[in-house]
């Protein structure tokens, strides 16, 4: 179900201030996540988990200890989606009807033939889209240093 | 003490991999079981460490009934399995958790000293080398102190020098806490230069086709390793030869 689609109802049950957004960004970001974060549980080396069982490991300590770290890099991604489509649907939520906020601006400036705003408010938005992208990837590239991936080369 | 009595494996699909296997392990004995592609080997050793559940027969360790993963019981399997995102130090500690930190890290000192990798210590998996990973398993496997150490051909991925390299290392840490060894293999020569017996398998159904007492295990005589190489190999393509196929399935 495309989570765009729920815009208009949570607009009029909602009204057209911070709730509503809130409620559409975290509903319509939800999915994606769980999504990419299931599949990177799934998709866990059933070869490391072994190692867990020999370890006698409890269940618990085999979340704690192997499975948490292992679906780490697929969480990350999923975030990071999650994030710009979290971004999306601010957009959404504004330009479908709201009286303040860059997706505001937007309308605005369509319906009153500003185009330098229009251009202000995307460019803003790329802006704040790569800020909170960046933060995020600098707060677990920590976590993820000791990946065998080509990062660099590529 | 090891023992193993009767053991049968048959799989949900009908495969039996393992037909009656009947063997005792003396403490401190290195076993050595060869025997070509699907004669069971790897079960049985995923058996004995508790990862698969028999169908029937019993595995008892000094009495105890083994129907699961046990701390007297290690494995070292094939690849390195090393966890990727804890350094090599972190690695061998790994089942040492629930002991106190400063035991664990004279423990982990140790090990890595006598796989030759002390100064890898900080370093991530990736760093190494399939041979230096392959060392810190088995470091990680002996540093839990098990009384039986269970390896699924550990060494067959790896070159024939690094191999070599390999066996010192590994009768090394065997010499310091001698748990009895049940090495599985495809190497013959492997078999003759490391063990104090060596089990053939046959397959369809697994199970044991002979056994060769080795007269001087492990002491560096070539003609001698030479003849028990020759005599296993002859053994092995008996083995091929006897074997008693089921009949095709009715299409």
């Amino acid at each position: 179900m495309p989570s765009l689609a729920w815009v208009p109802l949570f607009i009029l049950w909602l009204g057209i201030l911070e709730t509503p957004k809130v409620v559409l960004i975290a509903v319509g970001v939800f999915f994606p996540v769980y999504i990419g974060v299931s599949g990177a549980i799934a998709s866990v080396d059933r070869k490391l988990v072994e190692v867990g069982r020999i370890f006698r490991l409890s269940r618990p300590a085999l979340a704690r200890r192997i499975l948490l770290p292992a679906v780490l890099p697929g969480t990350v991604v999923a975030l990071r989606t999650g994030l710009g489509l979290g971004f999306l649907f601010v957009v959404a939520a504004e330009l479908m009807g709201a009286s303040e906020g860059l997706g505001y601006l937007l309308v605005d400036g369509q319906q009153f033939g500003k185009p330098d705003q229009i251009l202000a408010a995307i460019l803003a938005f790329a802006g704040l889209g790569k800020l909170a992208d960046g933060l995020l990837v600098l707060a677990t590239r920590p976590l993820l240093r000791w990946q065998d991936v080509s990062r660099g080369v590529l | 003490m090891l023992t193993i009595q009767d053991l049968s494996k048959t799989y949900a699909d009908g495969t039996q991999a393992l037909a009656g296997l009947t063997l005792s392990l003396a403490p401190g004995e290195i076993v050595a079981v060869v025997g070509g592609s699907g004669c069971g080997k790897t079960t049985l050793l995923r058996l004995v460490a508790g990862l698969d559940t028999v169908t029937t027969g019993l595995i008892r360790l000094d009495g105890a009934t083994i129907d699961g993963p046990h701390p007297g019981l290690g494995l070292v399997f094939q690849e390195p399995r090393l966890l990727p995102w804890l350094s090599i130090a972190e690695n061998v500690g790994f089942g040492l958790a629930h002991r106190p930190a400063a035991e664990r890290r004279t423990r982990v000192a140790r090990a890595l000293d006598r796989v030759g990798l002390t100064d890898h210590a900080r370093r991530w998996p990736r760093e190494l080398s399939g041979g230096q990973q392959q060392r810190v398993a088995i470091a990680r496997a002996f540093v839990a102190d098990p009384q039986v150490l269970l390896l699924d051909e550990p060494f067959s991925a790896l070159d024939a020098v690094t191999r070599e390299d390999l066996h010192r290392h590994l009768l090394a840490l065997w010499a310091e806490t001698r748990p009895t060894i049940v090495l599985v293999t495809h190497d013959v020569a492997e078999a003759a230069a490391l063990a104090d017996r060596v089990v053939v398998m046959r397959p369809h159904p697994g199970c044991i086709h002979a056994t060769i007492a080795i007269d001087a295990p492990r002491s560096g005589d070539a003609a001698g390793q030479l003849r028990t190489t020759g005599a296993l190999r002859a053994l092995l393509d008996q083995s091929r030869a006897t074997v008693t196929r089921r009949p095709a399935p009715a299409l």
